[in-house]
């Protein structure tokens, strides 16, 4: 199959069900919001050794947060409550509690509830004030710069992460291009985020490695350093190759938003194909087939 | 569907409507609430006595030509909407769980006292100790909210844990007086020792006269417009906005200033008075 002369591989990403939280970050002005969103979700990019991913979904109009605030929406994905809940605390203790003029508000509908302000109320040393407002209970914590307001809890979903599309070009400016188009469509879609550097790794993973310490290790068949040894699945005109990994709160999301990266990153010249990331088949519960996504109708 | 219980015959005194609530009658045969006894001393006259029934049982129950002889109007309600036509008694609505209870009139002591849940909106007065504590009770109303678009009286709030109390006239003395939580807002003036024995909680002045607090609450910097937005968008989209309360707190931005007290007591509440 070819989109726009780029060849489309019969295969699958191979994706994960996760624990997913949304957080509504709102400040004074939208650069506030956004310091505080970048610090919550920095150093997430990966589960295998930043405890979570995370990003930044949207940012949002003062119209449409809590306390009529410019706002950002971050999304957070673990594998487990446990450590969900965890990253939770640290990140809104440490990257939002302690940025001006913000508060977190819990943003999801439904879901398992995860204490927030429920565990960072004590940093008010007994001056915290507990409030209710239409049946949800926000804590009020004295800072310096006057109150740190914070529902006590957020709600935990059922999420998928790890849907991936992995860009296989002519040379690095081609594989960038390709990227960066397909990660400005894939952000346009709710509930996802892309949590690499830009929403883009290029140290593409494959489960094991020659040393046992290490659960995963560079995936040698589409390094084009490695080009010409028999495993590479790479040709003589491959040189550069660059993934965009995809998280979301639904199956959905997560196949929308691959099928409008794939369709934006095949407009972008020197992109040869577009493979993507699996383990078989026998480690993830979710299998999105690459042309079958592309038979879907587009995202509106 | 809606039962209307309409009075017919004035009360010769006090009488009790404890248990004349939607959820109760719901289940019941129009001839049996016809002979529901009410509580007068140590009589128990028929519901019929007093009320012409009319309508069919359900959620919604119209009491028409109330008098305000009449305490107890829906005390314990769990569920359904009542309304009352004409005055109330001491206790409308008090221990309320649930539902909407709506009196086209004024209602008098101790209104909304133990309520958990629901909504009482009060379309006259309310009389003293609205949503207060019995002299025995730790705590008063714990939870809720009460819309008064007239005037309350004395010790508003007395001992409030929780909830919400909306008043768009004036309130007496010692409103919110040893408050422990919630939130009680006056649009108009407010009486002598407001906030006194408060120990947390929040009395929210709208746009009036400065209080006249008891020495031992101290001026802050003001550090709430968060909550404060909160708040406010919180009533803008759930209060009826041609409503009496809502009209005033709608009305402007909101500046305020903010105290802290009763330092006599926990000093953990708060009075904010917005100018």
């Amino acid at each position: 199959m070819n989109l726009n002369g780029v060849f489309i591989e019969d295969t699958f990403a191979e994706a994960f069900g996760m624990k997913a939280a949304r957080v509504v970050v709102t400040a004074c002005d939208v650069v506030w919001a956004r310091h505080a969103g970048v610090a919550a979700t920095g150093f997430a990019t990966s589960v295998i050794a930043c405890g979570c991913e995370a990003g930044i979904e949207a940012e949002i109009d003062a119209a449409r947060t809590p306390d009529g605030r410019p706002g950002v929406a971050l999304l957070f994905f673990a594998v487990s409550t446990k450590e969900l809940t965890k990253q939770i605390e640290r990140r809104v203790g440490q990257c939002i509690l302690t940025c001006p003029s913000s508060a977190a508000y819990a943003g999801l509908a439904e879901g398992e509830p995860l204490p927030m302000g429920k565990a960072l109320r004590y940093f008010g040393d007994g001056f915290q004030i507990a409030k209710v407002i239409g049946g949800r209970r926000y804590w009020r914590v004295p800072v310096m710069d006057g109150e740190f307001l914070c529902e006590e809890t957020t709600p935990m979903v059922k999420a998928v992460g790890g849907g991936n599309l992995i860009f296989v070009a002519e040379n690095a400016a081609a594989a960038l291009a390709a990227s960066e188009r397909a990660v400005a469509a894939i952000r346009r879609v709710p509930g996802i985020i892309a949590p690499f550097p830009g929403g883009v790794v290029r140290s593409g993973s494959k489960v094991g490695s020659k040393y046992k310490a290490l659960p995963a290790s560079t995936n040698d068949a589409y390094c084009p350093g490695l080009r010409g040894r028999p495993a590479s699945m790479l040709t003589a005109e491959e040189n550069c190759v660059l993934e965009v990994v995809i998280d979301g709160l639904t199956a959905e999301a997560v196949a929308a938003a691959m099928a409008a990266g794939l369709r934006a990153a095949c407009e972008v010249a020197g992109l040869r194909r577009v493979t993507a990331g699996n383990y078989g088949g026998k480690l993830g519960q979710f299998h999105f087939k690459l042309r079958e996504i592309l038979e879907a109708p587009p995202c509106p | 569907m809606s039962l209307r219980l309409t009075l017919h015959r004035p009360p010769p005194g006090r009488i009790s409507l404890a248990g004349i609530v939607p959820n109760r009658l719901a289940a019941l045969a129009m001839a049996d609430i016809e002979r529901l006894p009410l509580a007068w001393g140590k009589e128990t006259p028929a519901l019929g006595e007093f009320f012409r029934v009319a309508g069919a049982p359900g959620p919604h129950l119209v009491f028409e030509g109330m008098d305000a002889r009449f305490c107890d109007v829906a005390r314990g309600m769990a569920a359904g909407e009542c309304e009352i036509h004409g005055a109330a008694g001491d206790f409308v609505a008090a221990d309320l769980l649930g539902g909407r209870v709506v009196v086209r009139g004024s209602v008098g002591a101790f209104a909304a006292s133990g309520m958990r849940g629901g909504e009482l909106h009060v379309q006259g007065d309310a009389g003293e100790r609205l949503g207060a504590a019995l002299p025995w009770q730790a705590a008063g109303m714990r939870g809720g909210r009460v819309i008064v678009d007239g005037s309350v009286g004395a010790r508003c709030g007395d001992k409030m844990r929780r909830g919400e109390i909306l008043v768009a006239g004036d309130a007496g003395d010692f409103c919110a007086a040893r408050m422990v939580a919630g939130t009680l807002a006056v649009a108009g003036r407010v009486g002598a020792h407001a906030g006194y024995g408060m120990r947390r909680g929040t009395l929210l002045l709208l746009p009036g006269a400065a209080p006249a607090l008891v020495p031992t609450f101290v001026e802050t910097a003001f550090a709430a417009d968060v909550f404060l937005r909160l708040l406010r968008r919180h009533w803008l989209a759930t209060l009826d906005a041609g409503g009496a309360f809502a009209r005033r707190a709608g009305a402007a931005e909101w500046r305020a200033r903010r105290w802290l007290g009763d330092l006599a007591s926990d000093g953990r509440g708060e009075v904010i008075h917005i100018v």
